[in-house]
């Protein structure tokens, strides 16, 4: 049996026994924290380092500049201008109901009739009541354009724009037009073609008055034209409504999209002429530029800014007064696409690649401006090397204002081109003390 | 309440004192100190029994790096392994900043080879340099100042792995080891400026790695009357700094020599004092213009006496006093570094493992300038001897 000890004795090692197991126990603790090395108050006394300083550089590294026409592209335009400005621009519209029936269902209904007579034939345009608009009355009227000959041929369809061919007129004043309009047309026309099983193509214009007027021309969604006509004499019928649509044998979708509703320029924008960048005008031009920056800035360091500097000249065309914005566009094509008009119908929003949504610029104005670029530079590092570094510009209301920005190009005078003004922190290595 | 009620709830009260002590909720602010200039804080790859003493029986200890011959006479495998944390508060005028840093510095396994022969490997940390810094600055562009917010993150250590040989025959001890020096510092910028929409950030990171060896010896002479000597000497190879393996700079290991002596004349406690001379001279060609390398004269003071026993053994107090100097400051300024420290070791597993237990309190102070530095640096080891 073992010797009890004393209590005196059994305490003193309870009491050595929990101390050092606190001691352990906190110490422990102490190991377990997580680390914190935050500071920065000393500095800079205590935070020596050598500093790289920023550069800031202003280059001609716009190696191609191009000017390219007649956007939107055929039929892809949401919105088509019409405007009857003889001394600026002069514009027409063509829409196709290429697929008109012979039957209907009364009042909806589930058994179909023959139509036997045609009553209340009207073109309902869709309008863009925003933006200026015009406050002197003026005639719309709308043609038939039906031809047998070539009529994707521009003169062709305007020879059509004639009195013979006239199937309805309606006078308006185009600030006080609500958001469509209602075009009654003769019934005659349309009455032999649905008996014939044929087509009805309409041209529509402005005349009698100066104005213009913005039309939703949008297909595949709400607010396209639309052709509607009673299929009988009983007023109690609900109307037949047509949309427009061309099939065109052996054409592709595209294609066939492009001659459903599109416009017809009369009058429109000058070319841009020698070392001038136009964007916008009408039909509107697209501006690409290409850049070749040295490696050393592109690839061996950060740029923290990036700034376009484009000299403007002044435009004397469209509504030289009103502000418009410039949009960038960001071509994403690779080297080997080398049609520019593809590539520019191929580029992004530059919205999507973090650019601002645009300078807002007068045209008549002319002097130095500054686009942003930093957040397209500071993607080129990553881009592959077969994508050329690029941007690229559109009016806003490309296709649905005539309004037109003009720049000097690398062909102007040196002070006059566009250049590139970068700021940059050439790359370091600062791990060593 | 019973005694033994009274004494749990004391532990538990200052267990939760000192971790509450370790871990603050965080930092206040956010490199700025004196302890992380240049390549960092020299560790010093001392044991915690070493740590204990403040470093005053490095020469003696055989897990310490510092003396080779202190493995001489090694009769059991050891192993051992250690953590060191540190919270460390910067006070630069009325601002204090706090920062709580982690460190194994140590491991290593010692082992007989016969014949008073003792071999040891250990890997610890000879410097380390880690710190996160938030500044307010300014970049001129277009000879205007924009403002900007600057972020850094440093971390990176150099260790020293050393194999080492120790032989024992009576009264004297002679040891030799070879070290090599390896590790990295990666140091992460974030440059942000005010007008985000003008100006884009910068994020930039630059990694080192370093590469070294180095010779060391050393000796020890039992003499009579309880009292021992010894010295130890290291000599520097080549040490060099890579960036994306090419070789950028390159210097030296620094030189060290120092000695020691130990007293263990009075039953039941030992006394040591030491001094050290390091060039680390040797390493200013390794950094920039703007980094400052002193060399030190270092120089402890220690006792360890036996406390209470337990379960028959008894348990080592230690206590000690030091003082330093740093190797790295700025062009204009040099930092000292004095610490006072207190330790235990504890037996466990009766002979088989021992608890050992470090803390020491660090005043850095500079040549110049108004920042003052202070630390506590803990330490827990654990030897095993299987």
């Amino acid at each position: 049996m073992t010797e009890r000890l004393p209590l005196r004795e059994r305490r003193r090692r309870r009491f050595t026994l929990a101390g050092l197991t606190a001691v352990a126990a906190a110490t422990l603790a102490a190991s377990a924290c997580t680390e914190s090395f935050e500071g920065g108050a000393a500095c800079p006394a205590l935070c020596p380092r050598t500093l790289v300083a920023f550069v800031d550089t202003t280059i001609e590294a716009v190696a191609l500049d191009s000017a390219v026409g007649g956007f939107p592209t055929l039929g892809l335009s949401s919105t088509l201008l019409l405007a009857n400005r003889p001394d600026t621009l002069v514009t027409f519209m063509v829409v196709r109901f290429d697929q008109l029936t012979s039957t209907f269902f009364p009042n909806r209904g589930t058994v179909s009739e023959q139509v036997t007579a045609i009553d209340s034939v009207f073109l309902k345009l869709p309008l863009d009541t925003t933006g200026r608009r015009g406050t002197e009355p003026v005639t719309v009227e709308v043609f038939d354009v039906d031809t047998v000959a070539s009529d994707s041929v521009t003169a062709v369809v305007q020879s059509l724009f004639r009195p013979d061919r006239l199937l309805g007129r309606v006078t308006l004043t185009p600030s006080l037009s609500l958001d469509s309009l209602r075009i009654p047309l003769a019934r005659q026309r349309l009455t032999a073609q649905v008996a014939s099983g044929g087509r009805f193509r309409v041209g529509v214009r402005i005349a009698g008055g100066a104005g213009q007027l913005r039309v939703i021309g949008f297909l595949g969604g709400f607010g396209a034209p639309t052709l509607s006509y009673d299929p009988s004499t009983d007023t109690t019928y609900a109307p037949v409504v047509v949309s427009p649509s061309t099939p065109l044998a052996g054409a592709s979708a595209e294609l066939a999209q492009a001659y459903t509703v599109y416009g017809i320029t009369q009058v429109g924008s000058a070319p841009p002429g020698a070392a001038t960048l136009v964007v916008g005008g009408y039909p509107a031009y697209r501006s690409y530029l290409r850049f070749a920056v040295p490696s050393r800035i592109a690839d061996s360091s950060t740029i923290v800014r990036a700034q376009l500097v484009l000299v403007q000249r002044p435009s004397r065309f469209g509504n030289t007064a009103d502000s418009v914005r410039l949009v960038p566009l960001v071509p994403s094509t690779t080297g080997a696409v080398t049609d520019l008009r593809r590539v520019l119908e191929l580029s992004a929003e530059g919205v999507l690649a973090g650019l601002d949504g645009g300078v807002r610029l007068v045209p008549r104005d002319s002097g130095e401006r500054l686009v942003n670029l930093l957040p397209l530079t500071r993607t080129w590092r990553s881009l592959p090397t077969n994508v050329p570094r690029a941007v690229a510009f559109r009016i806003d209301g490309e296709g649905a204002q005539p309004a037109e920005l003009r720049f000097h190009s690398i062909e102007a005078a040196a002070p006059l081109r566009p250049r590139l003004r970068l700021t940059y922190l050439p790359r370091a290595e600062f791990a060593l003390p | 309440m019973t005694p033994h009620r009274w004494i749990f709830r004391g532990s538990r009260r200052m267990a939760v004192a000192v971790a509450t002590l370790c871990c603050p909720a965080a930092a206040a602010v956010a490199q700025g100190t004196l302890s992380t200039l240049g390549f960092g804080y020299p560790v010093g790859g001392g044991s915690i029994r070493t740590n204990g003493t403040a470093g005053a029986f490095g020469e003696f200890d055989a897990f310490s790096t510092v003396n080779p011959a202190a493995l001489g006479g090694t009769s059991r495998v050891v192993l051992s392994a250690q953590a060191e944390p540190e919270r460390r508060t910067v006070t630069t005028g009325s601002v204090r900043e706090r920062a709580s840093v982690q460190r194994v510095p140590l491991l290593g396994v010692l082992f007989p080879a016969g014949k008073g022969l003792g071999v040891g490997v250990t890997a610890t940390t000879f410097l380390d340099r880690s710190f996160v810094t938030t500044t307010a600055g300014s970049v001129a562009i277009d000879g205007r100042p924009v403002p900007t917010s600057d972020f850094e993150n440093a971390k990176g250590a150099i260790s020293d792995l050393r194999g080492a040989m120790g032989w024992q025959r009576g009264r004297v001890r002679l040891g030799v080891a070879g070290h090599v020096f390896t590790g990295s510092h990666l140091v992460a910028r974030t440059r942000t400026f005010s007008d985000s929409a003008q100006y884009g950030g910068v994020v930039d990171s630059s990694r080192a790695t370093f590469y070294g060896q180095a010779l060391s010896m050393g000796a020890e002479l039992q003499l009579p009357a309880g009292l021992a000597v010894s010295g130890s000497w290291r000599a520097g190879g080549s040490m060099d700094a890579r960036i994306r393996d090419t070789v950028r700079v390159a210097g030296a290991v620094p030189r060290r020599v120092g000695m020691g002596v130990r007293f263990e004349g009075i039953p039941g406690a030992v006394f040591a004092a030491g001094v050290e001379q390091l060039r680390w001279s040797d390493m200013g060609s390794m950094g920039s213009a703007v980094l400052r390398t002193q060399d030190a004269t270092n120089w402890q003071v220690g006792a360890e006496v036996a406390g209470p026993r337990l379960r028959g053994l008894p348990v080592l107090v230690r206590a000690g006093m030091a003082r330093s100097a740093l190797p790295f400051g700025t062009a204009t300024l040099s930092v000292r570094e004095t610490r006072t420290s207190a330790g235990l070791g504890i037996p466990i597993a009766r002979e088989s493992a021992t608890l050992d237990l470090s803390i020491q309190r660090a005043m850095r102070t500079p040549s110049t300038g108004a920042a003052r530095e202070q630390a506590w640096l803990l330490g827990i080891g654990l030897q095993v001897r299987p």
